[in-house]
């Protein structure tokens, strides 16, 4: 285990969080779907599943209107994540999607590589989204692209 | 509840006054609990298929756990309300029949009814006081409900169930709790907030009387309740120990998570089968909460 964990704020070097913005920018241009990352020092006494869930409401992310939102959530003490899909393209991926996503996250953040694993399935999911919710001309931004804390 | 195979050669004696105490049984529990109350099949019954085996069995995982290590019992039941009874009564009825809680009442039962879209958190007596009603609809009202709109049932019973053992161990009350969601303390319950109201509606009363042609203006104390609408500071307490999400492999949930601890992950492989022996008592009084989403 870690013996130094920093606090969720200091998580991310500037560079690195510049990195993981930049992707999720890059993502986004592709389509009209949405993805947030949000860090925290606990979920406690929640599990990362449901407190992502709670958040995921407390954040406006059912609010888009394609129900496309996806957040991504690190508990960095607990040292647990959690991937939320809303709806609406939860029942457009392919079976079995999320959990991929954890392995690929678990793979990376194991090595220590939290930046590239973020960026990596950042990617992944805006392909996603780009197929299912493809960008519209009058695309707006309907959430911030920044990396959150609570 | 059910027998253990593995003695049957009781003497003779023993085995008559297991009779006659089944026999004695039987007609009580009959008449109090409607024809067909759905068996336990551990600390997590799904009669609904609502979750995942691998779901199912990764809580059942932890629910065992808790019981062994605190003797308390927090179960789960996915069911089906039948059509002609109460909610309360039939979670009450329910939780009392499976016994759920050891000698001491020490059991919580959380029952969702998905084709009813209605959930209940029953508490038995000897853990009304780690859980009031309170903290039972704290929990309910930020933690089940948003889950449960998004269609997460998995995430949302899952983090309700490790709030329940937190209380149920007293690393949280419900003050830390109420901070945790940062829900607006109730006014207290009891005579100088009653007669702070009193005084309230009077002085409103007053207003209105001198203020005719305003007339309104009265609805600013009201409060619903509800307070997940800002995000700040959180409880970050120094916690011993982790519980481990499990390393994914939960069908068709909307979600996935996991945890990147080093040691112990993934292959967690206790698996839900087995017989399960039942539960070994409790009593419900009327604590719980419950809530539609």
């Amino acid at each position: 285990m870690s013996d130094h964990t920093p606090s969720a704020r200091d998580f991310f070097s500037p560079e690195a969080s510049d990195h993981i913005i930049a992707a999720i920018q890059a993502a986004e241009q592709e389509t009209a779907g949405e993805i947030r990352v949000h860090l925290e020092d606990t979920c406690r006494p929640e599990t990362a599943l449901g407190h992502a869930r709670r958040l995921f409401e407390k954040l406006g992310m059912t609010q888009t209107q394609g129900r496309n939102g996806v957040l991504i959530y690190l508990a960095i003490q607990d040292r647990q994540f959690a991937i939320v899909g809303d709806t609406g393209i939860h029942a457009l991926v392919p079976a079995g999607y999320w959990d991929g996503l954890a392995d690929t996250l678990v793979r990376h953040f194991r090595a220590g590589a939290y930046e590239q694993g973020l960026i990596s399935i950042i990617r992944d999911i805006g392909q996603q989204l780009a197929l299912h919710f493809p960008r519209q001309d009058h695309d707006a931004n309907e959430l911030p692209d920044e990396i959150s804390f609570s | 509840m059910t027998p253990t195979n593995s003695q049957m050669k009781f003497p003779l004696v023993k085995a008559f006054s297991l009779i006659l105490v089944l026999c004695m049984a039987q007609p009580a529990a009959q008449a109090q609990s409607s024809p067909a109350l759905p068996k336990p099949t551990g600390f997590v019954t799904d009669t609904r298929g609502l979750l995942t085996p691998a779901q199912r069995s990764t809580l059942d995982a932890f629910l065992t756990q808790f019981a062994q290590n605190t003797s308390n019992e927090i179960a789960v039941a996915i069911l089906d309300l039948p059509e002609d009874e109460v909610l309360e009564e039939y979670t009450n009825t329910l939780a009392r029949s499976w016994g759920v809680g050891g000698q001491e009442d020490n059991g919580v039962l959380l029952v969702v009814f998905p084709a009813a879209r209605r959930m209940r958190i029953e508490v038995g007596y000897g853990l009304e006081g780690a859980i009031p009603d309170a903290a039972a609809f704290l929990i309910i009202e930020n933690t089940l409900k948003p889950a449960f709109r998004q269609e997460a049932y998995y995430a949302g019973i899952d983090s309700a169930v490790h709030i329940l053992a937190s209380l149920a161990q007293g690393e949280y009350n419900i003050s830390t709790l109420r901070d945790y969601y940062q829900a607006p303390a109730p006014p207290e319950d009891n005579t100088a907030g009653f007669v702070l109201i009193v005084l309230i509606i009077v002085f409103v009363v007053f207003l209105n009387i001198y203020n005719r042609p305003g007339g309104g203006g009265s609805g600013k104390g009201r409060r619903n309740g509800r307070g997940y609408t800002r995000s700040g500071p959180y409880d970050s307490g120094p916690y011993v120990g982790g519980w481990w999400v499990g390393g994914g492999g939960w069908g068709s949930s909307s979600d996935s998570g996991s945890s990147w601890g080093g040691g112990s992950d993934s292959g967690s492989s206790w698996g839900g089968g087995g017989d399960f022996g039942g539960f070994s008592g409790g009593d419900f009084g009327g604590g719980g909460s419950s809530g539609d989403w």
